[in-house]
């Protein structure tokens, strides 16, 4: 038989779901001519995601679809999908999208002995043919099994066989299954073992008062994926957007070109400026400049003809510019020559996925040349610490990946010495640190900055003193005999 | 008297099918008496748009297409007096 050869030439072949870091972290994209079960919860995205493996078909590939229903009729999901921007009804009706309504009929039924799903099989083989399709879903495979419920050996085999039936024409099928807990057994009925060759599993977890979604990539036979969860939201116009976990791949470019940090003191304590696309943390108590620092590096870009753009979620926008005109940098003016974006947003007005791809879609959208986030402990605040640190590394990945200059901040919670946990996340995920402190010499507070880290270049070591005025930050000697403040608590004690 | 109508939807040649074809026929003979019924088979794998317009899932499934209560039984047929108690149609033939 050749159908051995078909199916280990197809498994190369990858069809893209439409949710793009999902494709990434299962190598491209489903196999084709498989069958992936889609596990969750009630309410944890299975529908969407599975409408949107047909929308992104029919959209952008011009492969059609049948979406075989049996729960809602195709009417409510025709209209439950509109909000997400998918025209099912649309489609339907340019013959781009066949539906098969296998939803329980309202007559009496009863089963006495023996049956088959042949009668369903031959209406989506049809629904195949008169739509042409490539893609297929079945939603969900829970409600049939609640309609046969005394049947499920019945149900299996025939499932077994739908599946094949459909792998066999080339078809790529999705089929969702309902999940009875968050992490628990699959699929309700055990269905995964028998009809899948790749199982997903969405999450919607309840963690800390907040809603986590994620997308975990359980098995896929016969070729490599990505472990763990992902998070993911659900959009209006979009659907499923997961957030990329750039851990997979250090693959950005190192660029060596220079740019200014907008304080020519601070360009030269690091051996010439910042890198092109390198992260910089800047670390330091309240009130020791790291909105000033934030302020230079935003001017200085623009004063070089650069575009920059900020994500503040501490103060508001008047206060920055009031901040930024205090030292001697209209913001208002550079703003009004769309040569800087001010996005100002309360942590607590959305989950930390979609803080990332607020981000992301500004960025994609001003294109600037560099990104200050101020500050990151604000965003700490509200996410639970696995969220918090998947955040941090697709943000820095991300900057890295456009090859813009990043800036960070992050407040220690100490005044003097210290460190913050943000720190503990970033430290390792940045290129740069720089430690702003309070220093004490005798009876005089000092502010102390320290370059503690600069990836691939040299940079001062010294501790230098500094003070703020109205032109800014003005640097004094280094300083001679300081406690000691720029070690952690541990190390201090 | 208005005609029963009795659909069988069968799937091909399937040993299930063949055995719920023969269980009708028993139903009939048993049913015989009874004068207007009528039993028509479809094929889903031959006809399935006639499928999709029942919305039929499972095969075998006969269809009492009956004016006020359509009743539907799945499975090979295999238990012919239930058949005919879900029907409504007793062995003597006459209308419940």
């Amino acid at each position: 038989m050749i159908t051995e050869d078909v199916d280990v030439a197809a498994v190369l072949d990858r069809v893209q779901t439409g949710v793009q870091a999902f494709d990434e972290l299962v190598m491209g994209g489903l196999p084709r001519a498989r069958t992936t079960v889609v596990g969750g919860t009630p309410g944890s995205g299975k529908t969407v995601f599975a409408t949107q493996f047909l929308a992104h078909g029919i959209t952008t590939f011009g492969e059609n679809g049948v979406l075989v229903t049996f729960e809602e009729p195709p009417a409510d999901i025709e209209a439950n999908m509109l909000g997400f921007g998918w025209e099912l009804a649309k489609w339907r009706k340019g013959g781009r999208l066949g539906f098969v309504d296998a939803s329980p009929p309202a007559s009496d039924e009863l089963i006495i002995g023996d049956f088959d799903l042949v009668g369903l099989l031959s209406r989506i083989q049809h629904a195949v043919k008169t739509v042409n399709a490539k893609r297929v879903v079945l939603d969900s495979l829970t409600q049939l099994f609640d309609h046969f419920i005394g049947d499920p050996k019945i149900l299996r085999r025939e499932l077994f066989h739908i599946s094949s039936a459909l792998k066999k024409t080339g078809l790529t099928v999705l089929m969702t299954a309902e999940r009875n807990s968050e992490y628990g057994e699959i699929t309700r009925h055990r269905l995964e073992e028998f009809v899948a060759d790749n199982v997903v599993i969405l999450r919607n977890v309840l963690h800390r008062e907040k809603r986590r979604r994620t997308i975990e990539v359980l098995k896929m036979r016969g070729s490599h994926h990505a472990e763990g969860e992902a998070p993911f939201t659900l959009l209006a116009n979009q659907g499923v957007v997961a957030v990329p976990l750039s851990s997979l791949r250090l693959e950005q470019q190192s660029s060596t070109v220079r740019v200014t940090s907008g304080n020519s003191e601070i360009d030269q304590m690091c051996g010439g400026g910042f890198f092109r696309d390198s992260v910089t943390l800047v670390s330091g108590a309240t009130g020791t400049g790291k909105t000033l620092l934030v302020t230079n590096f935003l001017a200085g870009g623009v004063a070089a003809g650069e575009k920059a753009i900020l994500f503040g979620y501490e103060e508001s926008k008047g206060q920055l510019f009031r901040n930024a005109s205090g030292w001697g940098a209209d913001f208002a003016q550079m703003e009004a020559a769309g040569k800087l974006k001010i996005v100002c947003l309360y942590p607590e007005a959305q989950g930390l996925p979609d803080h990332l791809l607020t981000i992301q879609s500004l960025v994609d959208e001003f294109q600037p040349n560099r990104i200050a986030v101020d500050s990151l402990s604000a965003l700490e605040r509200i996410a639970p610490d696995t969220g918090f640190r998947e955040f941090l590394i697709s943000l820095t990945s991300f900057i890295k990946k456009r090859e813009i200059a990043g800036l960070c901040t992050a407040t220690s919670k100490s005044l003097i010495g210290g460190e913050s946990v943000s720190e503990q996340h970033i430290s390792t995920l940045t290129d740069s640190i720089i430690l702003l402190r309070y220093i004490q010499e005798q009876n005089i507070m000092h502010r102390g900055l320290m370059v503690l880290k600069m990836r691939g270049s040299e940079h001062a070591k010294e501790i230098r003193k500094f003070t703020i005025d109205g032109a800014g930050m003005h640097f004094g000697d280094p300083f001679k005999a300081v406690p000691n403040v720029f070690t952690t608590d541990d190390a201090a004690r | 008297m208005t005609n029963l109508l009795l659909r069988l939807y069968i799937a091909g040649p399937s040993a299930t099918s063949r055995r719920a074809e023969q269980n009708l026929r028993r139903l009939q003979d048993v049913a015989k008496a009874h004068n207007g019924l009528e039993v028509e088979i479809i094929d889903v794998i031959k006809n399935p748009e006639l499928a999709e317009q029942a919305a039929i899932i499972a095969t075998p499934t006969l269809a009492f297409e009956h004016p006020v209560r359509p009743r539907r039984i799945i499975g090979d047929l295999s238990d012919v007096e239930r058949v005919l108690d879900f029907l409504g149609i007793d062995s003597e033939g006459k209308k419940a």
